[in-house]
C-alpha cells in the first residue's frame, strides 16, 4: 500500500465523519435520556473515543501490512477470517444505510417535500462513488478543501445564536443523579466508537509516528464541538429539544439579524450535506476497500458502482418508515453500534494478543 | 420503492454498462464478483418491489437486542 | 534492403550538375525557390539556392560579389582554401539534402560548389515579421509592455535577456511531419526538477502528427487529462510571466509561429495570479487577489444561486428584494431556469461574436448590443431586469480572471451547475460544486497536484495563495522543485 495521505488529512476525515450526523441528531436523543445534564454526555464518552483510537492503532501495528482484513484472516484462519470480514462489511453497510436514509429523509421533509427520497439518495451516492473511485488521495484532498469550511460554518451558526441563549437552563446539575448522564453518554459513545473505521486508512498514512497523537486530538476536537453543540441547543430550547428530530436545525431557524439575514436554514442544510457527504464517502470507501481485499481483487475499481447500488437498496430495505429508524437509533441501535465498533475490536485485540503470546 | 423506479434504475445500469464497456477488460474473477454483486442487488430489488415493507436488517437486530431494550430508556 | 538504401538521406554529390538536378527535381513547382549561380574566384562554378521573400537578397548579392574576387590556384588544395574563405562568412556545412530543406525554410541560403560534397549555409534569414507589441490579451497597468511574437528566435532572445546565466537551458526539437515546427523547452538548470524536463521531453517526443500550428495543439497532446475543463498548462504572451515561472522551477515550451508560450506545471492558484500583482504594492495586490477569488466563485455560482433561490428557497431572499423581483418577474412566461439559460447563452454568443467583429466596430457593438438587447428583451417581457443584472455581474466577474483559459472553463461549467440548481435547488448547486472539487482534487499537472498548496497542505507556500507576500518575506521556491518533485504518469495520459 503506497503511503498517500498525511496524518493531518486523516484527522480531518475522521473528525468530519463522526461529527456530521452527531451534531444534528444527537441532542434530541441525549435530552430524552439525560434531561438537563445532556450537555455533559460528550465529556464522558470521549473516554470511549480514546480507547477506540488506541485499539485501532494497536490492531494496525499487529496486522500484516497494516491491513485489518488480513489480520482477521491470519488470526482465525482463512475461512472464518473471510466470514468475519464479510459480516463486518454487512455491519458497515447497515450503519451507513441508516445514516443515508436519515440524510435523505431530512432533506426531503425539510426542503423538497415533493421530491422522492431516492432521487436525493441516488445523487449523493453518485457523488460518493465518484470520490471513492479517485482513491483515498482525492477523498483526503476534497476533505482538506471543505472540512475547515464546514467546521467554521458550524461554529458560526452557534455564534449567531448566542443572543438567544439562556444559560440558566442548565442548572441545577445532576438533578436526577448520575445514571441519566451515563445513559446519555452510552448513546454518544455509539458515535465516538465509529472512529474505529480509521483502521482501514491507517496503511495509507505517511507519518506513522504521529497517528496516535492526531487520533487523540481528533477525539478531543469532536468532544469539544459536541459539547458546544449540546450546550447551545440546550440553552436555546432546554428540555423541548427532545421533541424535535433535528434540534440544531430547528435552532438555526432562530437566527435573524438586521432584517435581511434570516431564514438561513438552507445554509445549514448545505453545511450538513457537505458533512454527510464525507461520512457516507468514508464508509463507502471502507466497504469498498475491505470487500476488494477480502475477495483479493487486483483492479477493484469495477465494483464501486455495484456497491453503490447495494447501498441504495439497503437504504430502503432497512425499515418501513423513518419513525422506526429513529426508534432504533435510540434503543438497540446504540448497543448494536457499540458491539460492532467497540466490543468487537477489543475482543479481536485480546484474542490476537493471546494467540501471539501462546505462539511465543 | 415502486416498480417503475426499480426498472428505471436497472435500465440505466444496463445502459451504463453498454456505453462504458471498460468492465469487459477485467479478469474473470473480477467479472464474477461484479456479476454476483449485481445479482444480489437484483434479488434485493425484486424483493423490495414485491414487498416494499420487506423485513429489514433493523427488525432482526431489534429482535436480537430485545432483552436489553429497557436498559436505555429514560 | 534496396528500399532502405533509397530511403536513406541522399548526400550532396561533388558534381554540381547532379546536385542541381536533384534540387530542381525536389523543388519542382516551387515557384518561390530561386537559384543564383556564381563563380568562386572567377573559375569554380557554384550555385546558391534560396527561397524568395525569406532571404536577404542584398547581402546575398554582396557575398556573391565578394566570392567572385577570391584568389584560387588550380591546385588540389583549393577546396581547403575555399572552405577557409567561406568560414569567414560564419556559415555551417551540411551533408544531406534533407538538412538543406530545413535550412532553406528558415530563410538561409545554401551554396553548392562543384567539387565539394557539402553545402554551405549562410544565415541570411530576413522576412517581414510583426514588431514587438503590447500583448493583446494580457495588458497590465504597471509592467513591461513587450509581448512575444511569432518568431521563435526573437522570443528566445527576450527570455535570454532576462535570465542572464548559462543555467537557462533551451532544448530544441522539431514536431510535425510536414511543418517540422521548431519547439524549444526552456528551463533553469538547478531550479527545475530533472524528472519534469525528462517527462516533458518524453511526452513531446511521442507526438506524431502532420503539423503543429499553435501551442494549443501541443497542449492537448501533452496534458495529463485532456478531457478536463481546466487547463493544465498556462499559455501566456508575456515574457515576464514566463521568466517568473522559470525562476520558480517550472519549464516553458516555446513554439515557432505563435506568440503563446506554455508553462508547466501549474496549480489552480497560478491561474488566478497576474504578474501585475507583483509589481504593485502588496496591500493593494492582496486586496485584488481576494477580489479575484471572490469573483471566481461569483462567475461560477451567481446565475445558479439566483435560479436556486428563486425557484426553491424564496424565503432566503430579504422580503423587500423578494417583492421587487416578484414584481419584475410577474409577466415573464419562463421559469427562472429557462430565463437564465436563454440570457447566459445570448451573452456567450455576443461575446463570441464580439471577437470576430472588426476592431473598430467590435467594441461599440458589444457594449451597445448588450445594453440594447438587455433593455429590449426586458421591455418585450422576455426576461426580467434582475436576470440582466445577474448576467452582467457574471460577465464582469469572468473578465476579472487574468488567464483566458480559466475564464473559458468557468463559462463552460456554469451551465451544468445552472441545470443542477434548477433541478435540485441549493442542494444541486452544492452537488455541482462538490463534483468540481472532486475533479480538481484528482487533477495533476505533470505530477503536481492541481490544488496544491491547499491540498495537500504545504504550509510554507500558503502565503502566496492567501495574499501577495511583501518582497522581503523569505521567497520560498515551490516544493515540487526543491525536492525534485516526483512526476507520475496519470491515468488520463495518452502516453
Amino acid at each position: 500500500m503506497k503511503k498517500k495521505i498525511s496524518s493531518f488529512q486523516m484527522f480531518l476525515l475522521m473528525f468530519q465523519m463522526i461529527l456530521s450526523s452527531s451534531v444534528l441528531l444527537m441532542p434530541s436523543i441525549t435530552t430524552m435520556l439525560s434531561g438537563k445534564d445532556m450537555w455533559m454526555t460528550p465529556i464522558f464518552s470521549m473516554l470511549v473515543g480514546y480507547l477506540t483510537v488506541w485499539v485501532a492503532f494497536k490492531l494496525y501495528k499487529l496486522a500484516p501490512h497494516g491491513s485489518f482484513v488480513k489480520l482477521l484472516e491470519s488470526s482465525f484462519g482463512k475461512v472464518i477470517g473471510k466470514g468475519m470480514n464479510i459480516l463486518f462489511i454487512i455491519f458497515q453497510v447497515h450503519i451507513i444505510a441508516i445514516a443515508t436514509r436519515d440524510y435523505g429523509e431530512f432533506i426531503v421533509t425539510n426542503f423538497y417535500l415533493k421530491t422522492p427520497v431516492y432521487i436525493i439518495i441516488i445523487s449523493m451516492l453518485i457523488l460518493c462513488a465518484w470520490v471513492v473511485s479517485g482513491g483515498i488521495e482525492v477523498l483526503a484532498r476534497t476533505g482538506q478543501v471543505f472540512i475547515p469550511i464546514i467546521t467554521i460554518c458550524t461554529l458560526f451558526i452557534f455564534i449567531f445564536l448566542i443572543p438567544e441563549l439562556d444559560p440558566s437552563t442548565i442548572f441545577p446539575m445532576f438533578e436526577k443523579g448520575a445514571a441519566p448522564v451515563f445513559k446519555g453518554s452510552v448513546v454518544v459513545a455509539g458515535w465516538f466508537c465509529q472512529i474505529f473505521l480509521v483502521i482501514y486508512i491507517l496503511p495509507y498514512v505517511k507519518q506513522e509516528n504521529t497517528i496516535q497523537k492526531w487520533g487523540y486530538i481528533c477525539v478531543t476536537g469532536i468532544g469539544l464541538l459536541m459539547l458546544i453543540a449540546n450546550i447551545t441547543v440546550f440553552m436555546l430550547m432546554s428540555e423541548s429539544a427532545s421533541f424535535y428530530n433535528y434540534p440544531v436545525f430547528t435552532a438555526a431557524r432562530y437566527i435573524a439579524y438586521a432584517e435581511f439575514f434570516e431564514h438561513v436554514e438552507a445554509i445549514v442544510m448545505m453545511v450538513w450535506v457537505l458533512g454527510e457527504f464525507f461520512k457516507i464517502s468514508f464508509y463507502y470507501f471502507t466497504i469498498y476497500l475491505s470487500l476488494s481485499e477480502t475477495l483479493e481483487l487486483q483492479k477493484p475499481v469495477v465494483i464501486i458502482l455495484p456497491i453503490g447500488l447495494l447501498l441504495l437498496l439497503s437504504t430502503f430495505w432497512l425499515a418501513k418508515d423513518f419513525q422506526m429508524i429513529g426508534d432504533f437509533i435510540s434503543k438497540s441501535g446504540t448497543l448494536y453500534i457499540l458491539t460492532g465498533f467497540f466490543i468487537f475490536p477489543l475482543v479481536i485485540y485480546a484474542l490476537t494478543v493471546i494467540k501471539q503470546r501462546l505462539k511465543a | 420503492m415502486s416498480w417503475h423506479t426499480l426498472i428505471t434504475i436497472w435500465v440505466l445500469i444496463g445502459g451504463y454498462g453498454i456505453v462504458n464497456p471498460s468492465w469487459k477488460k477485467h479478469d474473470k474473477k473480477e467479472k464474477k464478483v461484479l456479476f454476483s454483486l449485481l445479482f444480489i442487488a437484483f434479488v434485493l430489488s425484486l424483493g423490495l418491489g414485491l414487498n416494499p415493507n420487506l423485513p429489514g436488517l433493523t427488525e432482526w437486530v431489534n429482535a436480537l437486542y430485545r432483552p436489553l431494550h429497557g436498559w436505555l430508556s429514560p | 534492403m534496396e528500399a532502405n538504401a533509397e530511403k536513406a538521406e541522399p548526400r550532396i554529390s561533388k558534381d554540381l550538375e547532379q546536385s542541381r538536378h536533384h534540387i530542381e527535381q525536389s523543388l519542382k513547382d516551387c515557384s518561390d525557390a530561386a537559384y543564383l549561380s556564381c563563380k568562386l574566384g572567377g573559375k569554380v562554378p557554384g550555385m546558391f539556392v534560396y527561397f524568395n521573400g525569406l532571404t536577404d537578397e542584398e547581402r546575398l548579392n554582396e557575398i556573391r560579389h565578394s566570392m567572385f574576387s577570391w584568389e584560387f590556384s588550380e591546385t588540389e588544395e583549393w577546396l581547403e582554401t575555399m572552405e577557409q574563405e567561406v568560414t569567414s562568412f560564419s556559415c555551417t556545412r551540411i551533408e544531406t539534402f534533407q538538412e538543406m530543406m530545413s535550412q532553406l525554410t528558415l530563410g538561409n541560403a545554401v551554396l553548392f560548389v562543384d567539387g565539394s560534397d557539402g553545402g554551405y549555409v549562410f544565415s541570411l534569414g530576413d522576412w517581414r515579421k510583426r514588431a514587438i507589441e503590447d500583448p493583446v490579451a494580457e495588458s497590465v497597468i504597471r509592467g513591461p509592455r513587450e509581448g512575444f511574437t511569432e518568431t521563435l528566435d526573437d522570443n528566445m532572445s527576450m527570455i535570454r535577456r532576462r535570465i542572464r546565466t548559462p543555467s537557462l537551458k533551451m532544448k530544441g526539437i522539431e514536431i510535425g511531419e510536414y511543418t517540422k515546427t521548431r519547439i524549444i523547452i526552456g528551463y533553469v538548470e538547478g531550479l527545475a526538477a530533472p524528472e519534469l524536463i525528462a517527462e516533458i521531453e518524453h511526452r513531446l517526443a511521442a507526438i506524431e502528427v502532420d503539423g503543429i500550428l499553435e501551442s494549443g495543439n501541443i497542449e492537448e497532446f501533452i496534458e495529463d487529462q485532456p478531457y478536463s475543463p481546466f487547463p493544465q498548462l498556462i499559455s501566456t504572451e508575456r515574457p515576464d510571466t514566463v521568466v517568473a515561472g522559470l525562476l520558480e522551477g517550472r519549464a516553458v515550451i516555446l513554439t515557432d509561429n505563435t506568440p503563446f508560450v506554455l508553462i508547466a506545471p501549474i496549480s489552480i492558484f497560478s491561474l488566478l495570479q497576474s504578474p501585475e500583482d507583483y509589481y504593485q504594492r502588496f496591500l493593494i495586490s492582496t486586496f485584488i487577489r481576494w477580489l479575484r477569488y471572490l469573483f471566481f466563485l461569483v462567475a461560477l455560482l451567481v446565475p445558479s444561486a439566483y435560479v436556486a433561490l428563486l425557484t426553491y428557497h424564496q424565503e432566503m431572499i430579504p422580503s423587500a428584494l423578494l417583492l421587487s423581483i416578484a414584481k419584475s418577474r410577474e409577466s415573464i412566461p419562463f421559469p427562472a431556469l429557462v430565463e437564465a439559460f436563454i440570457m447566459e447563452t445570448m451573452f456567450e454568443a455576443l461575446r463570441e461574436a464580439g471577437v470576430r467583429l472588426p476592431k473598430q466596430v467590435g467594441a461599440a457593438v458589444s457594449i451597445v448590443g448588450a445594453l440594447v438587447i438587455g433593455q429590449a428583451a426586458t421591455s418585450a417581457g422576455l426576461v426580467s431586469s434582475p436576470m440582466v443584472m445577474v448576467v452582467a455581474i457574471t460577465g464582469i466577474a469572468s473578465f476579472l480572471l487574468p488567464h483566458y483559459s480559466v475564464g473559458i472553463s468557468i463559462r463552460l461549467l456554469r451551465f451544468p451547475i445552472m441545470l443542477l440548481a434548477g433541478v435540485l435547488g441549493l442542494l444541486g448547486l452544492l452537488m455541482g460544486v462538490i463534483g468540481i472539487v472532486i475533479h480538481l482534487s484528482g487533477l495533476r499537472s505533470f505530477g503536481v497536484p492541481y490544488l496544491s498548496p491547499l491540498a495537500p497542505l504545504m504550509a510554507g507556500e500558503w502565503q502566496d495563495v492567501v495574499m501577495r507576500p511583501p518582497a522581503w518575506k523569505p521567497n520560498r521556491r515551490p516544493r515540487f522543485t526543491r525536492s525534485g518533485g516526483s512526476i507520475r504518469r496519470t491515468k488520463g495520459s495518452k502516453l
